[in-house]
């Protein structure tokens, strides 16, 4: 199994590989990342301007910078998982190749598990560069220190090494809510034979669910949605001195794993289903 | 491995899609080495039965062996050994005809680049492999989906209407290829065709279907032969021609079948004694020109019409009919 699953696997992945759309959603990512900084600048003069007082945000410091790049860049590689995962079976229905592939000796569940796991590495591969990029340009133009107290400037809130370990941790975390968010966009591809139509389906699945988030906070706590922005915002939290926010990261990012997990778990296992008792014709 | 004799063996198939019946009540037995034609109108459940065979329909009754295993048993490890092009052919379009090829043997494993471009070449594709399967026209697409078909080498080979969108030289190609991967590789080939005359010219066996049920099934050289006791008559003075024949004594029915606005005509002649040879001449003599005369080609609906008495219909019968 684990042979014929890495097959599949390669063969996804060089398919996704000579898509146009995945690599000009990298590049623009990564651009997003590295402007991270004068997009950060401007929004903090903005609000300065704003409220009226003279200087910048006294709290902004290189690791806030970077936790803003990131979730930026994070909106896109989104954008990107469900632009890609809710066409990905529907297309090949649309193109004739589903039928191509399930007359050969493939077990459709593997196929699914293939095309969940290919586009996973590759979003995650560019959310790496993008925290990457976001890393290399906060240090450039703000520079990464151990995170002090603005009035006492002495009082070391979490050393350097702390926030390399929060940042670490974070985009860890982070891959997990994007993994949700493929199985779920690939079960919604399962449904309909138009990619169109399947994408509007999961884009319309991700609307609903943040909606609901919204209106009840205990079952935003249990939906992938609302877990896609809590990693980077916890050290967002962190870096602006909000210490209280320590025991939180490390009670939310553990729930956003499992529970993201189990959504990720859920909308592959669905989406095999759904494709192995169903006629290709 | 001992596979048994036949390399299909279905028994009852049936499909049901919604109230339709696309295939109803299908015993199907092909022998290992032949050519098998599965010949219907439109409509008549031929593609759902490749599906059916494939595993890519499930059967609403019935069940499928190939090589003497349960499909549903043993599906991955059958299908190694099946090839197939099931209607129209199907690519990765921002792929390459030969990174198509190259995926697609991954998938079916044991197939190098060397074996791609032999594909290649044998569909006369050699030199296209590197354009997208986009850019590809049809016949094009036709060939790359038959160089699809044969590219792992399998023993069984499934053709959905192959001949679907090619040129005359492409057709003869395919033709060649079927009886080949027959008569050389020793496979089994199952074609689908609406075209009594492909058949003929390249199926051993033939199976007939219409409405989703089969007709009669049976060797082609019995249940195809030209019908020698019609003849097809293109003359020139289709009025003339036909007060003539209707006059001669060894000559049944006559049936005018076209009449050209110059007065030449069709005639479809059933012969009762009389000899071809001997009604040329006499045609001639009465003063009309015969083009061509030949025995009657018999067409599919004639072929029906012979072997069950009944106009064919199209499509399927519904639920309770
Ligand atoms: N997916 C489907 N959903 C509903 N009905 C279907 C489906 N596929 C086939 N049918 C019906 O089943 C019957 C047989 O169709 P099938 O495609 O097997 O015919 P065919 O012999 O291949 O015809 P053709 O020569 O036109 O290709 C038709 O009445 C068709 O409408
Ligand atoms: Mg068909």
């Amino acid at each position: 199994m684990i042979g014929r699953l890495w097959t599949l696997y390669r063969v996804e992945l060089s398919k996704l590989l000579a898509r146009r759309l995945l690599w000009v959603g990298a590049v623009l990512v990564i651009l997003l990342a590295l402007a991270g900084p004068s997009l950060s600048g401007a929004a903090a003069a903005a609000r300065a301007a704003a409220e009226g007082s003279a200087g910048g945000d006294e709290f902004q410091n290189g690791w806030t910078v970077l936790a803003g790049s990131v979730t930026r860049a994070s909106f896109l590689i989104w954008l990107l998982a469900v632009v890609l995962s809710a066409s990905s079976v529907a297309e090949e229905a649309s193109w004739g190749t589903l039928r191509v592939i399930c007359a050969r000796p493939v077990r459709r569940a593997e196929w699914i598990a293939a095309k969940v796991l290919a586009l996973w590495s590759l979003t995650a591969a560019i959310l790496l560069a993008a925290v990457f990029a976001a890393t290399a340009s906060a240090e450039l133009a703000f520079g990464l220190y151990d995170v002090v107290d603005p009035l006492f400037p002495d009082r070391v809130t979490h050393s350097f090494g702390d926030m390399r370990w929060f940042v670490l941790a974070a985009t860890g975390a982070s891959l997990v809510p994007l993994l949700a968010l493929i199985g779920v966009g690939t079960f919604c591809s399962t449904l309909v034979d138009h990619p169109g139509h399947a994408t509007g389906a999961a884009v319309g699945a991700l609307v609903l669910l943040s909606a609901a988030g919204g209106l009840s906070p205990g079952f935003g706590e249990y939906s992938f949605v609302d877990q896609l922005f809590v990693p980077f915002r916890l050290v967002n939290d962190l870096a602006n001195q909000y210490t209280g926010k320590l025991r939180e990261f490390n009670e939310d990012l553990p729930r956003v794993v499992w529970v993201s997990g189990l959504w990720a778990i859920a909308g592959t296992q669905l989406a095999a289903l759904r494709l192995t008792l169903r006629d290709v014709v | 491995m001992s596979d048994g004799d036949y390399v299909v063996e279905a028994e009852a198939l049936s499909k049901r899609f919604g109230k339709r019946w696309a295939v109803r009540e299908l015993d199907l037995a092909i022998a290992r080495g032949a050519v098998c034609g599965l010949l219907g109108p439109n409509g008549a459940g031929k593609s759902t039965t490749l599906r059916m065979l494939l595993g890519l329909v499930r059967p609403t009754h019935g069940a499928v062996r190939l090589f003497g295993a349960s499909l549903r048993d043993a599906r991955l490890h059958v299908l190694k050994r099946v090839g197939c092009l099931i209607e129209a052919p199907a690519f990765y379009p921002h792929l390459s005809g030969r990174k198509n090829l190259e995926l697609l043997g991954r998938i079916s494993g044991g197939v190098d680049a060397a074996r791609v471009q032999a594909c290649l070449e044998r569909v006369g594709l050699g030199d296209r492999g590197e354009d997208r399967t986009a850019g590809y026209s049809t016949g094009m697409k036709q060939r790359l989906g038959l160089a699809a078909a044969i590219l792992h080498d399998p023993e069984f080979v499934l053709l959905d209407e192959p001949l679907n969108g090619l040129d005359p030289p492409a057709v003869l190609l395919v033709r060649r290829l079927i009886r080949s991967l027959a008569e050389e590789e020793g496979k089994t080939v199952l074609v689908s065709s609406h075209m009594l005359h492909e058949v003929e010219v390249t199926c051993d066996h033939v199976v007939l279907l219409r409405g989703g049920r089969k007709v009669v099934d049976g060797k082609v050289a019995e249940l195809i032969k030209p019908d020698h006791a019609r003849l097809e008559l293109r003359v020139n003075d289709g009025e003339a021609a036909l007060g003539w024949l209707r006059a001669q004594a060894g000559v049944g029915e006559v049936e005018e079948e076209e009449r050209g606005p110059d007065g030449s005509a069709s005639l479809v002649v059933s012969l009762a004694g009389a000899e071809s040879a001997q009604l040329n001449r006499g045609l001639i003599e009465a003063g009309v020109e015969v083009s061509s005369l030949a025995p009657r080609r018999r067409s599919l609906e004639d072929l029906f019409a012979e072997l069950t008495a009944e106009p064919a219909a199209v499509g399927a019968e519904e639920e309770g009919a």
